[in-house]
């Protein structure tokens, strides 16, 4: 292709067409590699603080009274490792990746809104600063849960409007962030990318942009009233006024139910790129996968209250959100019969990605099957509210996002640095990661269906075997992610050289740039068969 | 050369509008949440 | 220095159960009760509809699991290129995508008919014998017999809140024992009332087989039936504050004949402590009463010592309002104080108990007032 060739030309004297020397290049940069780095390094920071925060859980959850912490510290525990790791680590990672490959898989030469950018990713970091900024004021972090219920909620102290403040930021910098992906994806494509020739993860992050457009207000109106009702005297949610707690519960899932494929939707995408790559065999159905993942989208919204059956709906209301939910089964089984039919006769090869992305499909499908128990509402009655459901959405999140990235991150750390990472530790971050998260993880099945409730600081005896097994299996996942930081930096710091392919099946326009890619790519758009 | 920058002026403008026509939906669902709020309280 | 000893006790406790445990894993058969792993069967017929629904679920789940991750396994057995396997170039069949969206949809459709089925019997509350109105409040549970005029509230047993910080193996049914048991009759249709006093908890024993939330200003309904006299455990499950975890319910199931007595002993014990609310209480019986009355209401939040947990839960020990004028006293404790976790407990003590607590709070405590509180004092401030 002849923009490989006119990037090969320039990759020697590149610097002079590079960033800025110094911290400053970080802050104003409107380069969507640099946004994209900032965001996948903050994203991680993020992850290793909100896993600090769920071994404080796990620490306390390791036997039967309480050792470390007290309740009501227990419940800021909790509240804050959802919102960090919904809001700090999961989303902006995948909004990272979205910057780095979106214009490099597209062949446009930067994000659309390249200033707007850069905002969007400052906003976090101050974000995230007043939000934990609530642990260190009187009365402590918000503690009613990432759920925020009022009531309970408005007895939170002086954290409530900094929390809601975070919250707003966190709001703008994504739908900002969403507005660029949506305007570079539909404005900036080289001429010959048509919709339906863009690679899959283009697609999801598409697909996933919209929903971030519809949902987060939603969230952030949530939230404003909340706020009005504490300080200003409404009473939209509050019964003695003349409100509906219950209101509150149905928007924050009219959100809440497309926030999960918001966080789930980019590592389809990741996983759409790399099955193929290393099954040297075309995604299969790729048509079919892109009708899915908008049905799945569509779907999101009209299923929101099966995350509130025993909040005492009307048996019709229930009905209907058990179909809806149950018929969110059949998109989803269409993709990942899709990915099996992908690698069904290919010559696979079993790289880290490769590891990740089949650990994924397996994992994740794992988390499917919970769901759609967990869709049944007369089981739903029991599984409610109980480790069950802990169990079902961090398998969803953790072996489905959280390994969706893990297999994006490996996948293109290649191209992004130039080297090869140790193959070797990436397979013992791979094994170690996957045991022990299973370990940590596939017994709060048991624990949910035996009767513990979640939330709680401390449990009855007959809990007591399985939360230390639990337990285990968290020290040993926190503890194998440091060694992710490491294989990273190393690689970030040398290697065997990566060649443009990286991998030998690899196929798309990235794979067309030297590596690492240079800092300005595609400034004349390639041809596109 | 001249082209070429009236070229990527239109784009730019063509990515503003289109940015601008989705923060204003973005803000419009906000807003709808308030009356939704409302009409139930 | 308690701290660390405390720590070490469960840590030890901790590794040698653990240690007990994995032995006990090995052989398959010897299960130890604390290794459950599925759902109880329970004692009604909602229990049991859940339970099937979820069996039903489950195996429905491991067939297609087995079908689907077989052939992913397969592919990664036989399709590797170290095995020497070169990729076909395959990348799509109608005829299958319609295939593996029709059988899908064929499946939840075997799904959902049975779980209509079931939800239609669970939701049903009519033809009920009797109702027991439930109420939320932090942390505890009120619980009125709407016919038989029964009324009490039902906290954490005190012996499991002292072993929190001690030796939860103390307490066979450590966090799931209370002062006030719920008692139902069997074989009779009950129709469950749920509502809540300040925030949203959820009403659940899962013997029982069906949760429910608790909500301020709504009232929800379930039913239940039980077959089999026993005790039937369970907790609140929506996250409600600090001593979520800590607000128990323990339903005993009894015949009949028990069921009448035990509203007659109830009934008659009630009236005995309306008339001693009649009389003057001496000072040493109102401090005694007094204390237990604050470890069951007060101390979840004030702790034993009085010293609380600021800013949420303010120290009673040289407060202004425990140590200041007597009616703001009265009135902080009757009344509660509104958008905090401060319940009126008016509704939730009798006037001799309200009166103790309140000279208890005065004189104890590291406070030394010095006044008496009698019950006709409450009986004027309601």
């Amino acid at each position: 292709m002849s923009a490989a060739t006119t990037h090969d030309a320039h990759h020697d004297d590149h610097h002079h067409h590079g960033p800025d020397p110094g911290v400053l290049r970080w802050v104003f940069t409107t380069n969507h590699k640099d946004i994209g780095t900032l965001y996948l390094v903050f994203s991680f920071l993020m992850l290793l603080l909100g896993g600090v925060l769920a071994l404080g859980i796990r620490a306390e959850l390791w036997s039967p009274g309480l050792q470390f912490v007290d309740p009501d510290f227990f419940n800021q525990l909790t509240t804050m490792h959802a919102l960090i790791m919904v809001f700090g680590a999961i989303m902006p990672a995948t909004v990272g990746f979205a910057n780095w490959m979106i214009p490099m898989m597209i062949g446009a030469p930067d994000m659309a809104l390249p200033r707007m950018n850069n905002w969007s990713f400052w906003l976090l970091p101050f974000a995230f600063a007043l939000l934990l900024a609530t642990f260190f004021m009187e009365g402590g972090a918000p503690a009613a849960g990432w759920t925020l219920y009022p009531p309970l909620v408005l007895q939170g102290g002086a954290n409530l409007p900094f929390a809601i403040f975070a919250i707003h930021l966190m709001g703008i910098s994504s739908v900002m962030g969403s507005i660029n992906i949506i305007v570079t994806i539909l404005n900036m494509r080289a001429p010959g990318m048509t919709l339906l020739k863009m690679p899959l993860f283009v697609w999801t992050w598409l697909i996933t942009a919209f929903l971030l457009v519809a949902a987060m207000p939603v969230f952030a109106g949530a939230v404003t009233m909340l706020l009005t009702d504490k300080f200003f005297g409404t009473s939209f949610f509050s019964a003695a006024g003349g409100g509906d707690p219950v209101l509150f519960q149905h928007i924050f899932w009219f959100f809440g139910h497309p926030e999960v494929y918001i966080m789930i939707l980019p590592s389809f995408g990741i996983v759409s790129q790399v099955l193929p790559t290393f099954s040297r065999k075309p995604l299969f159905g790729y048509e079919s996968m892109v009708y899915a993942t908008a049905s799945i989208a569509f779907l999101s919204f009209i299923v929101w209250a099966h995350h509130m059956f025993t909040v005492g709906m009307p048996l019709a209301g229930e009905l209907f959100f058990m179909y809806t939910t149950m018929l969110i089964a059949v998109p989803t089984g269409v993709k990942v019969f899709n990915w099996a039919a992908t690698m069904w006769r290919g010559s696979l090869t079993f790289e880290t990605p490769m590891l990740y992305a089949i650990a994924f499909v397996i994992l994740f499908t794992i988390g499917g099957f919970s769901g759609l128990m967990l869709a049944i509402v007369p089981s739903d009655f029991q599984y409610h509210d109980t480790y069950f459901v802990v169990a079902h959405f961090h398998y969803v999140l953790v072996t489905g996002a959280l390994f969706g990235i893990f297999a994006g991150v490996f996948y293109w750390l290649p191209k992004w640095t130039g080297n090869m990472y140790d193959e070797r530790l990436g397979k013992w971050h791979f094994w170690l990661s996957t045991i022990f998260v299973n370990i940590l993880f596939f017994p709060q099945h048991f624990l949910g269906l035996a009767g513990m409730p979640r939330r709680i600081p401390d449990y009855a005896v007959q809990f007591a075997d399985w939360n230390m097994v639990s337990s285990i299996g968290g020290f040993g996942f926190g503890l194998t992610q440091l060694l992710f930081a490491w294989i990273v930096l190393k690689c970030c710091r040398g290697g065997k050289q990566a060649t443009s392919e990286v991998w030998d099946g690899s196929d798309g326009l990235e794979w067309t740039l030297p590596s690492p890619a240079p800092y300005h790519t595609f400034e004349t758009p390639p041809a596109v068969r | 050369m001249g082209e070429d920058r009236g070229e990527a002026e239109r784009k730019r403008r063509s990515n503003v509008r289109l940015a601008l026509v989705i923060g204003i939906v973005a803000v419009g669902f906000y807003g709808l949440m308030f009356v939704t709020g409302w009409l139930r309280w | 220095m308690a701290l660390d000893r405390r720590l070490c006790r469960g840590w030890v406790h901790g590794v040698s159960r653990a240690a007990a445990g994995l032995a006990a894993l090995l052989p398959l058969g010897a299960a130890h009760a604390a290794w459950e792993f599925n759902m109880p069967r329970g004692v009604t017929l909602i229990s049991r509809e859940a339970y099937d629904q979820h069996m039903l679920m489950l195996w429905w789940c491991v067939g297609i699991g087995v079908v689907v991750f077989g052939a992913m396994f397969y592919s990664m057995i036989r399709h590797r290129r170290a095995a020497g396997h070169t990729a076909a170039n395959f990348h799509h069949n109608t005829f299958a995508e319609i295939v593996w969206t029709v059988i899908p949809v064929v499946i939840l459709v075997l799904m959902a008919i049975p779980a209509t089925r079931a939800l239609i019997v669970m939701e049903d509350t009519s033809e009920s014998d009797m109702t027991l109105k439930v109420t939320g409040h932090q942390w505890k549970w009120r619980y009125e017999y709407l016919e038989d005029g029964v009324d009490f509230f039902s906290s954490l047993a005190p012996e499991s809140r002292e072993a929190i910080y001690s030796d939860a193996y103390s307490r066979e049914h450590y966090l799931l024992e209370v002062d006030n048991e719920v008692v139902l009759p069997v074989g009779r249709k009950v129709r469950i009332l749920l509502t809540a006093n300040d925030v949203i908890h959820a009403w659940w024993v899962p013997a029982l087989g069906m949760k429910k939330d608790a909500i301020p200003g709504f009232i929800n309904e379930l039913w239940t039936r039980i077959d089999e006299p026993g005790v039937y455990r369970g907790q609140c499950a929506e996250l409600c504050g600090k001593d979520h975890g800590y607000m128990p319910i323990v339903v005993r199931a009894v015949s009949s004949e028990e069921y009448a007595a035990w509203v007659g002993e109830h009934l008659a014990a009630r009236e005995t402590a309306a008339q001693a609310a009649l009389r003057d209480w001496s000072r040493e019986e109102l401090m005694a009463r007094g204390e237990e009355v604050y470890l069951t209401a007060c101390a979840a939040c004030h702790q034993q010592n009085g010293r609380g947990v600021p800013p949420a839960f303010p120290a009673i020990t040289g407060s202004p309002i425990a140590t200041g004028p007597l009616d703001t006293h009265l009135d902080r404790v009757m009344n509660g104080k509104p958008g905090t976790a401060m319940a009126a407990f008016a509704e939730q003590l009798d006037d001799s108990d309200l009166a103790a607590v309140i000279t208890f709070q005065r004189n104890a405590l590291g406070n030394a007032v010095g006044d008496v509180v009698q019950p006709a004092a409450i009986r004027a401030a309601r």
